[in-house]
């Protein structure tokens, strides 16, 4: 049976991502609903002047720990409570009141509030009027998606089975169902199986992975990790639902073979393992993404790598996207625009390197175009070709050592 | 005439007409001495203004002529709509002393304080000239920010520039229009660094991205080109690295749309005369300028501001100097 295409969905977190919403950098968007609550105007008009199709993350989790919704003065923030507003609905819930499994009562009140985060997709960017202009297509989004929680223990495994159901049956079709697993329980074989024994297939047009604070590197380092997501994979991808992940890297992408039919990613480059609380920002650091090794890395050792190469050593070993490829055609150095950074003076401590905001524009067009080519080779070929071509070309670039993770990798799907 | 009918005339008694007889104008009218003050709500005055603005009128002389109106046909007096909004307005209206005392004693008549006579009458006549000129009392309910702000940006400054310079600016001139619109629900809240309303990063944003800003293309529905690429960047190049302000100003895509969006409606219409006379009012060559008539005028916007006290202390010392 031939392989479906791997999706390439990129997420939407801040107004900024809006500008870099593009086809051909890829297929689909999720928009984060907290962001949509921030920019619903800005969220709008890109998405109805791109046309690309698009649909919103609830980010239910957000309302599950306190820390995670809070700003730093312990406030909640003004985007949250309208979210959640929309969300308690002739519901009795405070939703900011405290730990979501706290302040909601009862089944039924569960229920309602999987029934508003299911209206909340479907309308909410439906009520955004058009920039001046008539006749323009009303925003459907092309999946709706059930509202999930982090399932730290059995408590929330049985929240998440009956807002599945109630979302399912709220949107009168079958919806996408977020499975969110802490690392504890991915290390564990059974408490694996007791999360999959608890999510539905009724009512389900698929299932989307999420191992909050499991960075690629830790994934790859650690066996049983990477044990227990290929084991959620493979079991999910039995039911014959496709199967998608939320914060997707270079290696859930090469799980295509067995099962991932879909990857999310955010427009940032550093590997932070996308912690299931909201980022807090805070002064960039002087990084780029490297696809010749897969992975980012610091500025000066960007330099140490690619500096040396001629236009077309470069492009066939550190990057041959679109941006890279444009750059030595209009006469410049990919790395002069990549890594121009800037002094930044912080009170009482020392001066710090960060990069220019030009930099960061042309750094995210370069992560989104070279993370596309991924998704493009595991999509046609089969993942062990991929990473063959891709350790000869990392061992090329900088060293044999540079290899060794993504060997490790293929001996694992090699195993699987 | 021949003379028996003179004669007649004159042996004829007047004094019976004589009580019928107008009373002949004075040869030189009684100076508008008198003035009555009354205290309005804001979405009132706001409403006076639009209308008055419609007609091409001062609002002080169109309230007058609403209130002699309302003596000469001896109007009733009128329950007012707005009886549980703050009087947070003041208004003062020229009038005859004659006109003054018919006020009064016709609110004397109807047992009424003559400010609240006035008022109602002035909120009647206001309501029949409103349905008559086809303007709501606020377009469309509550103009969104986005609507406001591509209004403010087709207008122009008392300097002849259309350009806004900087973020805080444009807030700042926002919050005004939307105080003075006197919208019931503002979409503005205290912060930081007083009045502010992440809607109006968003609609800037919006228009932006829809490419009707001077230098901004529209979002394309195609893969990016190299060029296309560097444009992007190039946009976001100041705010971050350099204290450049950013500059907001329609381009000639974005006035067209403002032109539609003026002529949609007579609303919008009335609307953008509004917006512009009061860019011209608030618009000031100096950001801190502006700052501090906001801080002045609406002192509870700017309870969590981090520069009240600067900007109270900066105030001071003007009143001083």
């Amino acid at each position: 049976m031939p392989r479906p295409p791997l999706h390439h969905i990129v997420r939407v977190r801040r107004s900024e991502d809006l500008t870099f919403i593009r086809p051909g950098v890829m297929d689909e968007i999720v928009v984060n609903a907290n962001q949509l609550e921030n920019s619903p105007e800005s969220t709008a008009t890109a998405l109805r002047e791109t046309t690309l199709p698009y649909s919103i993350d609830p980010v239910l989790t957000r309302f599950q720990v306190p820390e995670w919704w809070k700003n730093d003065k312990g406030e909640t923030k003004r985007n949250y409570a309208r979210l959640g507003a929309a969300y308690v609905k002739g519901t009795s819930i405070e939703i900011a009141a405290g730990p979501l499994l706290q302040t909601v009562p009862n089944d039924k009140e569960w229920g309602i509030l999987a029934a508003n985060v299911i209206e909340y997709q479907r309308n909410r960017l439906v009520q955004i009027r058009p920039q001046m202009e008539l006749f323009r297509p009303e925003l459907r989004p092309v999946r709706l998606m059930a509202p999930a929680l982090v399932a730290f223990t059995d408590a929330e495994d049985r929240i998440n089975h009956l807002l599945a159901e109630a979302g399912a049956e709220a949107a009168g079709e079958a919806v996408a169902l977020p499975i969110v697993v802490p690392p504890d329980r991915l290390r564990v074989v059974g408490e694996l199986d007791r999360i999959l024994d608890s999510a539905p297939s009724e009512g389900i047009s698929s299932y989307f992975l999420w191992t909050p604070g499991v960075t690629e590197g830790v994934l790859l380092n650690d066996r049983a990790l990477l044990g227990g997501v290929l084991h959620l994979v493979s079991k999910l991808a039995e039911r014959n639902i496709p199967v998608g992940h939320m914060h997707a890297t270079y290696v859930i992408a090469a799980l295509h073979d067995i099962g991932i039919s879909a990857v999310i990613h955010h427009m940032g480059w550093i590997d932070k393992g996308d912690p299931a609380d909201e980022n807090r920002g805070g002064l960039r650091s002087c990084q780029t993404y490297v696809p010749g090794v897969r992975h980012c890395v610091r500025f000066d050792q960007a330099r140490a790598l690619g500096y040396s190469l001629d236009a077309a050593a470069y492009l066939e070993r550190f990057c041959n996207c679109t941006f890279c490829t444009g750059s030595f055609d209009a006469g410049q150095h990919p790395l002069d625009l990549l890594l121009e950074d800037r002094t930044v003076q912080i009170r009482n401590r020392p001066d710090r390197l960060s990069p220019t905001s030009r930099a960061v524009a042309l750094n995210t067009w370069h992560y989104l175009l070279s993370r596309h080519q991924e998704v493009e080779a595991f999509s046609d070929q089969p993942a062990v070709d991929v990473l063959a071509s891709d350790i000869a070309r990392a061992a090329a670039l900088a060293g044999a050592s540079e290899g060794d993770l993504l060997r490790r990798l293929a001996d694992e799907l090699h195993t699987a | 005439m021949t003379r028996d009918r003179r004669d007649a005339i004159l042996d004829q008694d007047w004094s019976a007409a004589w009580e019928t007889l107008p009373e002949a104008p004075p040869l030189v009218p009684r100076p508008k001495t008198a003035q009555v003050t009354l205290r309005i709500p804001t979405r009132l005055l706001a409403r006076i203004k639009a209308v008055a603005a419609a007609k091409s009128l001062p609002y002080h002389a169109l309230a007058r002529a609403w209130i002699i109106d309302a003596l000469r046909t001896l109007s009733p007096p009128v329950n007012s709509a707005l009886v549980d909004e703050p009087q947070a307005e003041q208004m003062n209206i020229k009038l005859e002393n004659e006109s003054l005392d018919d006020l009064k004693s016709r609110a004397d008549e109807l047992r009424r304080p003559y400010h609240r006579l006035a008022r109602e009458w002035i909120e009647a006549a206001l309501t029949r000239e409103e349905e008559s000129l086809g303007i709501e009392p606020s377009p469309a309910g509550r103009p969104a920010i986005k609507d406001l702000m591509v209004l403010l940006l087709h207008s122009q400054s008392r300097r002849g520039d259309d350009a806004i310079r900087g973020m805080t600016r444009l807030q700042k001139l926002l919050f005004v229009v939307e105080q003075k619109l006197a919208s019931e629900h503002s979409h503005f809240y205290a912060y930081n660094f007083g009045p502010f309303s992440e809607e109006v990063n968003d609609a800037a944003d919006a228009l932006r991205l829809a490419g009707f800003l001077r230098g901004s293309e529209a979002v394309k529905a195609q893969p990016p080109s190299f060029a296309e690429m560097m444009a992007t960047a190039e946009e976001r190049r100041g705010p971050g690295d350099e204290a450049e302000a950013r500059e907001f100003a329609l381009n000639e895509r974005g006035h067209e749309a403002a032109e539609r969006l003026r002529q949609s409606s007579r609303a919008y219409d009335q609307l953008f005369a509004y917006i512009r006379q009061l860019r011209q009012e608030w618009d000031s060559p100096r950001l801190d300028q502006l700052v501090d008539r906001i801080y002045e005028k609406w002192p509870n916007f700017t309870e969590k501001s981090q520069i009240r006290e600067k900007v109270k202390s900066r105030s001071a010392r003007k009143r001083r100097s």
